[in-house]
């Protein structure tokens, strides 16, 4: 019976239900499309600033004092502290493996062309490695750097090669010296071959690159690397990350150490790597961090706002719903409805619209927010089951509130004139 | 007489009024305070950016070690420039890299430094945290320098190469290096959509000199902006779009509410046209006031969320409020007029019989 009413009800001035439930689809499609922007913005940015280049520098823990000017080491090679390239695959098997995105090795040299000092520098390009897991990844500083460019073709470094004998000169230097794709230059006693010019803007121009078996076995340093660059996706740095680890209690070291805070992934690096020493890099670290922090702060104030905004649609369009229909009530009442029946009525009918309202309008903004994220990075909303679930239960609390107090207004006003008004 | 009923016909009926009202306000408001922070977050994002330090640099052409200092009036005509001075000298029998540099022009390029203590004066000077470890220095200590002694007045941390450097002021480099009036590489920033022509009339005005782009920095600016004013313009267009809807909405259940009336206004002679003019503007008032009220208030939003998170002044963007006034009142009026256009059709004693 209860059920044969609410039905007559809300079929009785279908345009009333449709009218509502409209404008609970509308405020329910902004939250669900900016809360699921917003949950993605952070990652998405991130990776953004990730084409800086890296923002951890993972060095020899006993390493003498750098004698560098623009990228050139004036010290000689003799002695110098190394970190084992056996433990680069290492990397990837820290706790946060996912979150460093790409990392390249160095071991340079410096040598002289004409009548200058110049750094030859070997590291991996894009190198195949396996770690502990298995899988076979490649990263090398064509993943670091995405910026990098190259006149002519890159040197093709899956697979070690110790033999090859190829290199990439910096772009100011091949213009100083003459130097195009496909000729030869005298290094370190042998041939090679000049494969690109690479572009950066920064000293990179002023250096020649090659594979890092190479440099390792004309220098007889092999299976030694100098430094390693790390690029790594962080949460910014807040005043609990900036504690000292060996002071925190136990359950505060486990919170750090599973966040990504640019401090515990370079604590599990150098975990990892104990000969070695992990530092963030500061420009790119430092900035990005505000920056991300900035971006992420603005889309929730955003969120906030348009929550509040929808949330006070939803609560006009119910209470003016129920205002509008004081004659039935009146008419309810005098026919001898108890106020409690005429309250569970309205209420489902609110419940009924408000859910089936913002179902629609959930599944709208989730669409909504999936165009969005397609079309500025060119990625799908990562959208967790929960907030559309969220989103109906909002809507249908909102929905039961907006209608309460026209509700209660409307059952205390006495029946005769309210039935006169219609 | 016609101000008299479209007046009675909005107090008989406030509480629904107050409530299109506000739900007006709130749309108005919402929509007002997103396109105010869309048309603001770049200058914002890119003052973000700065911290970044240096996107050109200039060094000397043809691979000579130093360029003159005089270029440095050339670079200020573009942007915050500084001069950096390199040169090897021996501390304690060991080789260290000495860097000299003007330190109040490198400071807004050198945001991101940590300086334990305090960036040097005349005569004093800031090493780098791997020296300070290797020769045991901490801010306070002399250390001896080309047979001076001088004071260090802090410890600077970047994760880079001043780490393995001492920097001094340029002239006290210069002397101890015997360089001049040189620098081996002047250091610049340039705003971020000025880089290109910048490079340009550099190149064009300094013969002698290379001007290379720091593409790292400017690019990674340029998605990352590129990218959180799209997310935020294709917000700010759904949110508005949603706003239109839910103004016509709410303003077209108001029509239908009031079918009753419309019946009767039409039975005792109301013409389809007048009946248009008073609900057109009723609707209108509302609008009106509903925009105005969400135009100040968005914009008060605006400018509290930014200065919450970004610290710094918004800009004003009185251009919108017309637009947006002028939006709003279309779309409350287009809401209200249009069924009347349908309730037209029906006859006025089949509203009044209760159909």
């Amino acid at each position: 019976m209860f059920l044969r009413l609410l039905v007559r009800s809300l079929a009785r001035s279908p345009r009333r239900s449709l009218s509502m439930a409209a404008a609970v689809a509308l405020a329910s499609a902004i939250t669900t499309a900016m809360f699921g922007v917003l949950l993605d913005i952070g990652d998405r940015v991130s990776r953004e600033l990730r084409r800086l280049g890296a923002n951890l520098l993972v060095s020899p823990q006993s390493a003498a004092l750098a004698v560098q000017i623009g990228g050139v080491d004036y010290r000689p090679l003799a002695g110098a502290a190394w970190i084992p390239d056996s433990a680069l695959p290492r990397l990837k098997s820290t706790f946060w493996r996912n979150n460093i995105t790409a990392f390249a090795p160095f071991l340079p040299v410096t040598v002289e062309l004409g009548d200058r000092k110049t750094a030859v520098v070997g590291t991996w390009f894009r190198r195949q490695f396996a770690p502990a897991s298995g899988e076979t990844l490649s990263t090398g500083v064509r993943d670091l750097n995405p910026t990098w460019r190259v006149a002519g073709n890159w040197i093709e470094d899956r697979l070690a090669d110790a033999g090859a004998r190829e290199i990439l000169v910096g772009s100011a230097l091949a213009r100083r010296a003459a130097l195009r794709p496909g000729d030869r230059l005298r290094l370190l006693g042998e041939d090679f071959l000049v494969r690109g010019l690479l572009d950066t803007g920064g000293e990179e121009d002023d250096q020649i690159f090659t594979r890092l078996e190479t440099v390792q076995s004309l220098t007889e340093r092999p299976g030694q690397v100098a430094r390693v660059q790390v690029g790594a996706l962080t949460k910014p740095e807040d005043a609990f990350a900036r504690q000292d680890p060996k002071r925190m209690t136990r359950e505060e070291y486990d919170r750090w150490y599973c966040t990504p805070y640019l401090s515990s992934i370079a604590h599990q690096i150098q975990e990892q790597i104990p000969a070695a020493v992990a530092r963030p890099i500061r420009r790119a670290a430092e900035n990005e961090g505000r920056i991300l922090g900035q971006v992420r702060l603005l889309m929730l104030l955003v969120c906030l706002a348009a929550m509040i905004a929808a949330g006070l649609m939803i609560w006009s369009a119910t209470a003016s719903s129920v205002l509008e229909r004081r004659g039935e009530i009146a008419l309810m009442k005098a026919l001898g409805a108890s106020d409690g029946r005429i309250t569970a009525l309205f209420a489902s009918q609110a419940g009924f619209v408000g859910a089936s309202g913002g179902a629609l309008g959930a599944a709208a903004g989730a669409a909504l927010g999936h165009f969005v994220s397609l079309a500025v990075f060119a990625l799908p909303l990562d959208l967790p089951p929960l907030l559309p679930v969220l989103v109906i239960l909002a809507a249908v609390a909102v929905s039961l509130v907006g209608s309460a107090a026209p509700l209660r207004a409307s059952l205390s006003w006495p029946v005769a004139p309210a039935l006169k008004q219609g | 007489m016609w101000l008299r009923i479209v007046g009675k016909a909005m107090r008989d009926r406030w509480p629904r009024v107050t409530l299109a009202l506000a739900a007006l306000t709130v749309a108005s408001g919402l929509s007002t305070a997103l396109l105010a922070l869309y048309a603001d977050i770049e200058s914002k994002l890119r003052g973000q950016f700065r911290g970044y330090g240096a996107n050109l640099v200039l060094s000397a052409a043809g691979g000579a070690p130093t360029l003159p200092l005089s270029a440095l009036a050339e670079a200020d005509r573009h942007g915050e420039a500084a001069p950096i001075l390199y040169s090897v000298q021996t501390i304690r029998g060991e080789p260290v890299v000495l860097a000299g540099t003007d330190f109040r022009r490198i400071e807004p390029l050198s945001q991101y430094w940590e300086v334990r203590g305090q960036r040097p004066a005349a005569g004093e000077a800031l090493v780098g945290v791997a020296v300070a470890e290797r020769f045991q220095l901490r801010p306070g200590d002399s250390l001896d320098l080309g047979g001076e002694s001088r004071p260090i007045s802090g410890v600077v941390v970047t994760g880079g190469p001043e780490d393995s450097q001492i920097l001094l002021p340029i002239q006290d480099a210069a002397r101890l290096s015997g360089a001049g009036e040189q620098a081996s590489l002047i250091a610049l920033r340039v705003p971020a959509v000025a880089v290109e022509q910048a490079r340009q009339r550099l190149a064009q005005a300094l013969p002698g000199v290379e001007v290379r782009v720091l593409r790292a920095v400017v690019e990674s600016e340029a998605g990352a902006v590129l990218k959180i004013r799209g997310t935020m313009f294709l917000l700010t267009l759904l949110v508005l779009a949603i706003t239109i809807l839910s103004v016509a909405n709410n303003f077209g259940a108001m029509v239908h509410q009031r079918r009753v009336e419309i019946g009767i206004l039409k039975a005792i002679g109301g013409g389809d046209g007048r009946l248009a003019g008073w609900f057109a503007a009723e609707a209108a008032a509302v609008a009106l006031a509903g925009s105005l009220a969400g135009f100040l208030l968005g914009t008060l939003a605006a400018r509290a969320l930014t200065w919450q998170i970004f610290r710094q002044p918004a800009g004003t963007a009185w251009g919108t409020l017309p637009a947006a006034l002028a939006v709003t009142v279309a779309v409350a009026v287009l809401a209200v007029v249009a069924p009347l256009n349908r309730i037209r059709a029906i006859q006025p004693a089949v509203i009044l019989r209760g159909e």
